[in-house]
């Protein structure tokens, strides 16, 4: 036995055994690959994350969100040619479309939602590394609590039948996620209930942390949450709070509706600061879908006759409605300024018209909200709460803008709350159309869908209600999560 | 931590125990029995002392080079049956034939050289027996330092010796292994052309995965070999060239492919697709300076006979016109009319005559060995030159190796390796245009110059000057396409013998590799002018390097005890892989000399850079045991920690248990016939760790193309999946092996049953989780099959003798469930579902041609024709995967000369070759590319006819789209290497001072053969590759004295 030499050959290995035990061996950093605990290091990446969600918003507005609900009510007629929203026009829309409305509306809903999440999972610590920064940290929360919220609404709009279906609400809402879900979570739908109580919280949540002095028109602002609150709690039925609300915002955030000399301007001019823009979105250098869809040359999209007979009817030739004059658009040839050609029957609202705008810089900001909405939401909570004076004074103040005549002169005749309930849908169309609110207006208060003939789709009523008034949960979807619950309108039922 | 530190111990424990417990014992260390022929008296151990000696028996002690004794070998007297072997102290004893006659003994144990001994009336005889390092066939090289013969193996391993790849081409090490292993297929790993240097695929048993790596662990002299990305593409260059082409062959002593679990378990995370070991030469202790020289002059063409058929000018002509005024179209407005610029009607090029010719190589080595009792070494150079059959290509490498033994004490070795590669490639990626580049176009213009434009006649603008951006000559002589790598390896291995039986190694590995990068597009070529005809070249450059450590420490161990064998062991891995890569870019370059990034236009300049690392950590254990070599047990166990998964399963456990059975060496078992009969199963799991690293953490994508408000962006790139996993392949293996009439013939047969689970694929999770696809362990896959080697001497007498190797193998691979049961398609022509094949093709069923109007037909779902193409008819049918492959090698031999060819194949499965899908497209926008010769010569013209190519038209059908026209049996046998050798005659070479001399002329792809290959037609013969297949003849020089 070689005792000395045992113990040196033994002594071979301690260091390699040292080696081996030293615990962070296998943490190592990727640096140059933005993993997203690392990319969450300081308020900045916060601020960027929120343009992101931002961005992705944008592409929605510029598409679904705003076009889903306006191809599928009455004031749209589509182009024969189109190749696309064919399907939805009809009412005809099929769980396997995963690259139509169908999929998009739910994937790139969620996608915001999922994008957002981020922030309001990484944020709060942020915020304890960076204290001094609190209030710009909690703008960016902020932001992504009011998206979240935004989101969760066009998709619950979309996929599911309005909030007063049933007497509780208690039919399939939205899947509704308040942080981001891990793979082996198992989703499902909850109700509707559930799905507008997280939405109220979230852009309530949205409210609480921003502060008074973000007033940027393309962000989320205090008044930019009140205003959807407003919306949210007329869609819900809660007419009380719904004034409430709008009332505050037409009255403590300094905005006044836009004159009728710039109205125009508002659609058609680059960032036109007018003084009813709660929330616009920033086309700044991003793509121009609607503006393809109602170009107004080959145009897809058109307002459809049912659209142009109400303005047609209710014409004073002496006091013509401005709103009208976005339905038609007339050129004046560069080389000769007494040719001019008019296109009639189109929609300006995404057209940038305004003259010695660079091409590249020549964006539209659809509109998230607007204060015609606050008042057109305050008068027809007010009429359905009976205080039908309140109402009509909103309506006047409406038309009054929009046709020049002074608000005492606005000839608004009624009996009742149904007449006068009329007359505020009617108001209604004339100013939002093709924002993208009409099939909710249709359904939330349980219409019938009545389309004028000339209108192309094969459906011109629809009777409240009905399955087709929703989409399909996307084939995809239902695949990929077992629990997740089909709409009676899918192929696939479980 | 604490963990690790007990694992540690315990490890230390488990192989202390053994060793205080048989301290005392004596054995030898690295020694394997060799057992008995069944039909020798077996003589149990009569101590030699005891004087119990009958007269007529030799009796002798056995002792290796060091007077220790060697137990087990074996004594037998040539030229009978009768034969014994050495107790545990190395006594023999057998009985001698009649008194007065003189016979041989011979004396035979692994790892010596057997010693043969003339004895006529000596009765006592003591033997020494010499180590023997280099490899007898019959040793299997196995996973940390382990040997075995081929009697004592339990799991599946195939080894091929440095003989019989000594005829391959000295390009690369992996493409050298096909039709030569049982169970696995080397090929290409497109039909295509993608690449000026063609990446290969290496399967062993099929794939074990879908999305994560399914080539095999190549761990070379003990270390893990970096081969690239998961489907052996390099990180951060513009075109992958395989680090495998960075050796020399002509260093490898062996290669083992290891596929069961008794053998991959210990190489845990990474052996679900089986391991590939390959142990380079060293030298010999104890021998003198050997040099040994090696010079091989090859010449190579393009087997023609494999090469795509397009249709010749006049034939193009002919079709061109013909769709063109079948889609509709005034011939008046036919874009190729003669003009000043192009005589199109009098043209006729053949372009491959412009890109294909006569390649060369050149290989020329030198190695030198040495030894003294202390040291040994191992010292080569070589030099490989390839000049493609595509004219301006060529590739050169230079490798150093150097490999050093030295023993400082009788316990305490060291093993050094250094060697050095530089490696150059000129490269001119000749892009798939060269088949359907217009024959009516040529070259040059009529005073030598590049053609860049041609005047093409369109019906809008008239006569156009058009760019000829198809014609690939002037880039091939002026653009700039090299990679330079060096590629260096040291390393450093400490060796200890702590007590007989138990040796304790450190081994210590780094390898670096380095690439550069220049690419130019010169001003010459229609590329580098821009659209108003002045200069405007782009050069990129870019820099790559790959640092790999590793860090092994072992405790092995191996011991008889009586007629137990107690093996074992036990150690600990670290490695680390760590790739970065930096990249820039400019264009607006006025001359072909400035091809610096500084001289092109400031506002073009791109940089890019990116860097990745991936860490492991492994504690393993091997123990065997065995029991008077008729019964084994092995016990494999091995943990591994991976930096790429999440902090919830960053460790994963793998083992596996395996036992064999020597029928032949039991005492019931008598036969004249069989010498061996041998049973074995093995059963265990094994992983595959090769995922992208960031699909645990998530990643966030920032840029201007996430902008809001003309402010910068990022939204979330992948999202976080913090429970993804190992995958984990349970792998069981059972075979028999059977050597007959004195081992003149044996055969193995294997069947394994491999099933993947916690397979990671990207799958749909719900839409609310991700908008994209996500990489989870969603599914499981099987691979059954079986494999059938057999070697035999067909005739073995003096000077003729006729050796045949052949071995066949069935693979059958299916995927056995998927997320949700969801069927995935990743792309237009494949489908992976429940039940089938993952090579499974998703096609709409071609129904041949109407022959009323040449109209193109299919069948719908439900069996009707159809007229209108609609990829909603698509429906899983053939797979790609062949139902057999293998190979055969005859030798045949006489006297000084030999003769060896070898055939592989390939039978059952079916093809969807690229080029029948891009060439057979009746006529689809022909005025831009050409097409196949079948679109000439079997196209519908008149109504009645009865055709497989529909009525062509410029603005042609879907005929084109995928369906089950396109797919071919892809049955073929390929003759691959035939070889005639001349050795110079011992007496020659003596007198001249030469220890040996051969001269060879060696064929390689000599000649492939498909049941469906047709002269002067296309087949499946010459869809298998994007470009014809290299026919290489070498004439092979080798000195050595």
């Amino acid at each position: 036995m070689r005792n000395p030499d045992k113990i040196l050959r033994a002594v071979t290995h301690i260091p390699l055994l040292c080696i081996a035990v030293s615990c962070s061996f296998l943490n190592i950093e990727q640096t140059g690959k933005q993993d997203i605990p690392s990319f969450f290091s300081d308020p900045l990446s916060l601020e960027v994350a929120v343009n992101g969600i931002y961005n992705l918003t944008y592409s929605y507005y510029d598409s679904y969100a705003i076009l889903y609900p306006e191809v599928t009510g009455d004031l749209l007629r589509l182009s024969r040619s189109s190749a696309s929203w064919v399907e939805q026009f009809n009412f005809i829309s099929d769980e396997t479309e995963e690259t139509s409305p169908v999929g998009y509306i739910w994937k790139d809903g969620y996608e915001i939602v999922n994008n957002a999440n981020m922030i309001i999972r990484y944020g709060p610590d942020v915020r304890n590394r960076y204290p001094q920064q609190q209030e710009r940290v909690d703008n960016a929360i902020a932001q992504a609590y009011f998206l979240r919220g935004l989101a969760e609404l066009n998709i619950v709009l979309a996929y599911s039948q309005s909030y007063g279906y049933t007497e509780d609400a208690s039919h399939l809402g939205a899947v509704v996620l308040e942080q981001a879900p891990s793979m082996n979570d198992q989703l499902s739908r909850t109700s509707c209930y559930n799905t507008y109580r997280q939405i109220v919280e979230d852009i309530s949540t949205a409210g609480e942390l921003l502060s008074d002095n973000r007033t940027d028109v393309h962000y989320a602002t205090k008044a930019a949450c009140d205003a959807l609150l407003a919306r949210v709690h007329l869609y819900m039925g809660d007419h009380s709070s719904a004034a409430a609300y709008a009332g505050k915002v037409i009255s403590d955030y300094g905005l006044s509706l836009t004159p009728y000399e710039e109205y125009t301007d508002m659609f058609c001019t680059v960032a036109p600061g007018s003084p009813e823009e709660i929330m616009r979105l920033d086309g700044t250098r991003l793509a121009t879908n609607l503006r393809a869809m109602f170009d107004y040359m080959t145009p897809v999209m058109y307002p459809s006759q049912k659209l142009l007979d109400i303005f047609e009817e209710d014409r004073n030739p002496t006091h013509p409605d401005v709103r009208e004059s976005l339905l038609s658009y007339e050129t004046v040839s560069e080389d000769d300024p007494s040719e001019t050609s008019r296109y009639e029957g189109v929609c300006m609202k995404y057209t940038i018209t305004e003259e010695g705008v660079a091409d590249d810089n020549r964006h539209y900001d659809p509109f998230i909200l607007r204060l015609s909405e606050m008042y057109l939401i305050r008068a027809e909570a007010n009429c359905a709460l009976g205080s039908l004076e309140a109402a009509a004074d909103d309506i006047r103040t409406l038309r009054s803008r929009a046709t020049g005549i002074a608000k005492e002169d606005v000839d608004l005749t009624y009996s009742n709350a149904e007449e006068l309930d009329a007359i505020i849908q009617r108001e209604r169309i004339k100013e939002l159309f093709l924002e993208g609110h009409r099939l909710y207006d249709i359904t939330r208060r349980k219409e019938n869908l009545e389309r004028d003939a000339s209108c192309g789709s094969s459906v011109l009523t629809m009777e409240y209600p009905d399955d087709r008034f929703i989409l399909p949960i996307p084939l995809v979807e239902l695949d990929a999560s077992p629990l997740m619950q089909p709409n009676p309108i899918n192929a696939t039922q479980r | 931590m604490k963990g690790k530190s007990i694992i540690l111990f315990g490890v230390a424990c488990l192989v202390s125990v053994p060793v205080r417990l048989y301290a005392e014992d004596v054995g030898r260390p690295d020694r394997q029995r060799v057992s008995v022929r069944a039909d020798a008296p077996h003589h149990a151990g009569d101590p030699a002392g005891s004087g119990a000696l009958q007269q007529d028996n030799v009796t002798g002690t056995v002792t290796d080079e060091n007077g220790e004794p060697l137990v087990g070998v074996m004594v037998y007297i040539k030229g009978t049956t009768t034969g014994v072997s050495t107790d545990l102290d190395g006594n023999y004893s057998i009985k001698a034939p009649g008194e007065g006659e003189s016979y041989t003994l011979v004396y035979q144990y692994i790892g010596t050289v057997t010693r043969e001994i003339v004895v006529s009336k000596q009765r006592r005889i003591n033997v020494s027996l010499e180590n023997d390092n280099h490899l007898d066939e019959a040793v299997i090289i196995g996973a940390y330092g382990t040997k075995q013969s081929r009697e004592d193996l339990i799991g599946s391993a195939y080894q091929v010796n440095a003989d019989a790849i000594r005829n391959k081409p000295k390009a690369r090490i992996d493409n050298i292994l096909e039709g030569l292993v049982p169970g696995v297929r080397v090929n290409l790993n497109t039909d295509d052309v993608q690449s000026p240097r063609a990446r290969y695929e290496t399967r062993i048993r099929g794939g074990a995965s879908l999305s994560s790596s399914n080539e095999p662990l190549w761990v070379i002299d003990g270390v893990p070999y970096y081969t690239g990305g998961t489907t052996n593409l390099m990180y951060g260059v513009s075109y992958s060239v395989s680090p495998l082409l960075y050796l020399d062959p002509n260093n490898i002593e062996s290669i083992t492919v290891l596929k069961d679990a008794d053998q991959v378990t210990i190489y845990g995370a990474n052996g679900a697709n089986g391991v590939i070991l390959v142990t380079t030469k060293s030298g010999r202790e104890n021998t003198p300076l050997s040099v040994s020289a090696t010079v091989e002059f090859g010449v190579s063409a393009p087997d023609k006979s494999t090469m795509f058929k397009m249709m010749d000018a006049s034939q193009y002509m002919e079709v061109a016109k013909e769709a063109w005024t079948n889609a509709g179209y005034s011939i008046g407005t036919f874009p190729y009319q003669d003009n000043e610029y192009n005589s199109y009607s009098t043209t006729s090029t053949d372009w491959t005559d412009e890109y294909l010719g006569i390649g060369s190589t050149v290989y020329a080595s030198l190695v030198l060995r040495s030894g003294t009792k202390k040291s040994s070494g191992y010292l080569s150079g070589s030099y490989y030159r390839e000049g493609s059959t595509i004219r301006s290509d060529v590739s050169q490498r230079y490798t150093l190796d150097a490999k050093n033994t030295y023993h400082f004490t009788d316990w305490l070795m060291l093993d050094t390796k250094l060697s050095a590669s530089l490696n150059d490639n000129d490269m001119f990626y000749l892009t798939r245009e060269y088949n359907e580049v217009l024959p009516i176009f040529e070259p040059y213009m009529p005073d030598g110059s590049y053609r860049i434009y041609n005047m093409i006649y369109d019906s809008i603008s008239g006569w156009t000057l058009t760019k000829f951006h198809d014609n690939q000559v002037p880039g091939r002589d002026n653009d700039v396409n090299d990679q330079r790598s060096v590629v260096t390896t040291a390393d450093f291995s400490l060796n200890a013998d702590i007590i007989k039986g138990l040796t304790a190694s450190a081994q210590y590995n780094i390898k670096y590799q380095h690439t550069h990068e220049d690419r130019y597009e010169s001003i010459q070529t229609p590329g580098g002018i821009d659209s108003d005809g002045e200069p405007d070249g782009e050069s990129t450059k870019g820099d790559a390097s790959y640092l790999t450590w590793t860090a092994i420490g072992r405790l092995n161990f191996d011991r008889n005890f009586g007629k137990h064998r107690v093996g074992g062991l036990a150690g600990i891995e670290l490695h680390q892989q760590r790739n970065r890569y930096l990249n820039g870019s400019v264009s607006g370059i006025l001359n072909d000399n400035w091809q610096e990034l500084e001289y092109g236009d400031e506002e073009t300049e791109t940089a890019s850079s990116g860097y990745d690392i991936q860490r492991s950590m492994s504690f393993f254990f091997r123990g065997t045991y065995s029991y008077d070599s008729r019964y084994y047990l092995s016990l494999n166990y091995r943990r591994e920690g991976n930096s790429d998964f999440g902090e919830y399963s960053k460790w994963a456990d793998f083992w596996s248990v395996g036992a064999s059975w020597n029928i032949h060496n039991e005492k019931f078992f008598h036969s004249e016939k069989i010498n061996m009969l041998k049973a074995k199963v093995s059963y265990g799991t094994s992983g595959n760790s090769r995922v992208g690293s960031s699909s645990v953490l998530g990643t966030y994508n920032y840029g201007d193309s996430h902008s809001y408000g003309g402010s910068v962006g990022a939204v979330i790139g992948t999202v976080p999946n913090p429970g993804l996993t190992w995958e984990n392949t349970t792998m069981l293996n059972a075979g028999v092996r059977m050597e007959f009439l004195k081992g003149r013939i044996a055969a193995e047969l294997e069947y394994y049953y491999n099933y993947t689970s916690n397979m990671i694929s990207r799958v749909y999770v719900s839409r609310t989780i991700s908008s994209d696809r996500v990489y989870a362990n969603v599914g499981e896959l099987s691979n059954r099959g079986v494999e059938l080697n057999i070697e035999s001497d067909n005739i073995r007498t003096g000077r003729f003798n006729w050796h045949t190797s052949f071995n066949i193998s069935h693979n059958r691979n299916i995927i056995e469930r998927l997320y949700n049961g969801v069927s995935t398609r990743f792309s237009d022509y494949t489908i992976w579902m429940e039940g089938h094949d993952r090579d499974t093709y998703y096609l709409v069923e071609w129904a041949g041609v109407d022959p009323s109007d040449g109209s193109p037909m299919w069948y719908d779902l439900d069996g009707n024709l159809t007229k209108t193409y609609n990829s909603a008819n698509r429906k899983p049918g053939k797979s790609a995967s062949p139902i057999l492959t293998g190979g055969m090698i005859n030798t045949l031999s006489y006297g000084n000369w030999a003769f060896s060819f070898q055939i592989n194949f390939d039978i059952g499965g079916y093809a969807l070759p690229s080029y029948a899908r891009f060439y057979f497209r009746d006529g689809l926008n022909i005025i831009d590319g050409n097409q196949a010769v079948e679109v000439y010569y079997d196209r519908w013209t008149t109504p009645g006819q009865l055709t497989n190519f529909p009525k062509v038209s410029q603005t042609s059908t879907d005929s084109w789209r995928g369906s089950t026209r396109y797919l071919y049996n892809r049955t073929n046998f390929e003759l691959s290497t035939v070889s005639l050798s001349y050795s110079l005659p011992q007496r020659i070479s003596d007198s001249w001072g030469l220890s040996s001399a051969t001269v060879s002329l060696v064929c390689n792809n000599a000649y492939l053969f498909t049941p469906d290959q047709k002269r002067g037609r296309n087949s499946y013969k010459t869809m298998m590759s994007g470009y014809p297949v290299t026919r290489t003849i070498s004439l092979n020089f080798n000195v050595s004295f």
